[in-house]
């Protein structure tokens, strides 16, 4: 685990630490995705550093295609508020495979 | 916060203008049984302009005749009254609002994009149910959210915050029109529809689309649309406003048997008819 400055942060990235403001409340869940507004809210409310997932591998290429990659983050932003129900995990479960088979089977024709 | 009383409401939606006389027409015909295509024909040639984009629509690769209906009998014969109704309401209702409202806060290509993909989205649950009666269930989908253009038009300044504070805070629509109206668009589209005298059970589908065990011997056809709402936002055609998934339904989604392995198959199909179905935005637009 990694905390990156949060000028380093970068849309697509996901917490792996919850963020929690002085008062102790949460402000984002680990599992989200980052987006630009997220990114200028955290810095407007002062938080200085966030933890992500494989900070690197964000930045360079990746295994997977970064379009795809990109799509999966912006589905588990969608779901973002809707998480803790197991139908909508189940939901947005078949999403994700539904774009990464897609997009497999759009590389072999 | 401004807070909308129901009085003051009610008043401003009872200057929400009608439906043409065409349109009017239209609708009762198609609704009697005995009515025949000439019948219809003959309502529909009142308005050229009607007219000439039934002719436009009806011969696009949507309906399966490209370049092969030249009047509007044969166009009735072909496509059938159901669907000759849609295009004639879908017109109508987009040609009330085309010029009120748009002040560049609501992207009513987007708005009507995901109303498209819900109409088609509906089809396609309907079908894999078994249900007969599919051009009806179409109309449901692309017109279940009627509520946000009737806000933009005639609540401007006051969904224009709603509009705002939907982005700003990143939550749905609906839950941004309770916390600054006490209503929605759902709310609203009711009693729109209602005024509009549409078929009761296309107004239940619209005032309860998201809460479809309320629309009680409406239920199966507002959980349609539902599910088709939250599957265009699942797989990323929102609204144009908010683009978060609501949570689903749970009776809804049992009801159609929903899993991994259907949602799957039912994306693949959507984004097929979908894309079928764009024509459609130009004749709504």
């Amino acid at each position: 685990m990694e905390m990156i400055n949060i000028d380093d942060a970068k849309e697509g990235m996901i917490i792996i630490r919850e963020i929690l403001n002085d008062q102790g409340d949460t402000l984002l869940k680990e599992g989200t995705a980052l987006t630009k507004d997220l990114i200028r809210k955290l810095k407007s409310l002062g938080i200085s550093g966030v933890c992500v997932e494989n900070p690197e591998k964000n930045n360079s290429s990746d295994a997977m295609p970064s379009e795809v990659s990109t799509e999966l983050q912006q589905i588990e932003y969608r779901f973002s508020n809707v998480r803790s129900e197991a139908i909508m995990e189940e939901l947005m479960a078949a999403v994700k495979e539904y774009i990464t088979e897609k997009d497999r089977s759009d590389g072999i024709h | 916060m401004a807070y909308i009383d129901l009085e003051n409401r009610l008043a401003k939606i009872a200057d929400l203008p009608t439906l043409s006389i065409v349109a009017r027409n239209i609708i009762q015909i198609t609704q009697n049984p005995k009515s025949s295509a000439l019948e219809v024909g003959r309502g529909i040639s009142q308005d050229p302009a009607l007219v000439s984009k039934i002719l436009r629509i009806a011969n696009s690769t949507f309906y399966g005749f490209p370049g092969k209906i030249s009047t509007i009998p044969h166009a009735v014969v072909i496509l059938g009254f159901v669907n000759i109704r849609n295009l004639v309401l879908a017109a109508s209702i987009s040609k009330i609002f085309s010029s009120k409202g748009e002040n560049g806060h609501f992207d009513r290509e987007g708005f009507w994009k995901h109303s498209l993909a819900c109409g088609v989205t509906s089809k396609l649950i309907a079908k894999r149910s078994g249900m007969k009666n599919l051009e009806e269930v179409f109309i449901w989908g692309l017109l279940h959210d009627v509520g946000k253009l009737v806000l933009d038009a005639y609540f401007n300044e006051d969904f224009t915050r709603v509009v705002h504070l939907a982005r700003e805070k990143e939550v749905l629509l609906r839950d941004a029109e309770q916390e600054l109206l006490g209503f929605g668009h759902a709310e609203v589209g009711g009693i729109v529809a209602d005024k509009w005298n549409l078929p009761p059970a296309m107004i239940k589908v619209i005032r309860f689309h998201h809460n479809p065990t309320e629309a009680n011997e409406s239920m199966r056809m507002a959980a349609i649309v539902h599910l088709a709402d939250v599957l265009c936002r699942a797989i990323g055609v929102g609204d144009g406003v908010d683009s978060k998934v609501p949570c689903v339904d749970k009776e809804s989604w049992r009801l159609f048997r929903l899993n991994k392995q259907t949602i799957k198959r039912l994306f693949s199909e959507m984004e097929r008819e979908i894309a079928n179905a764009k024509a459609l935005l130009a004749f709504v637009k």
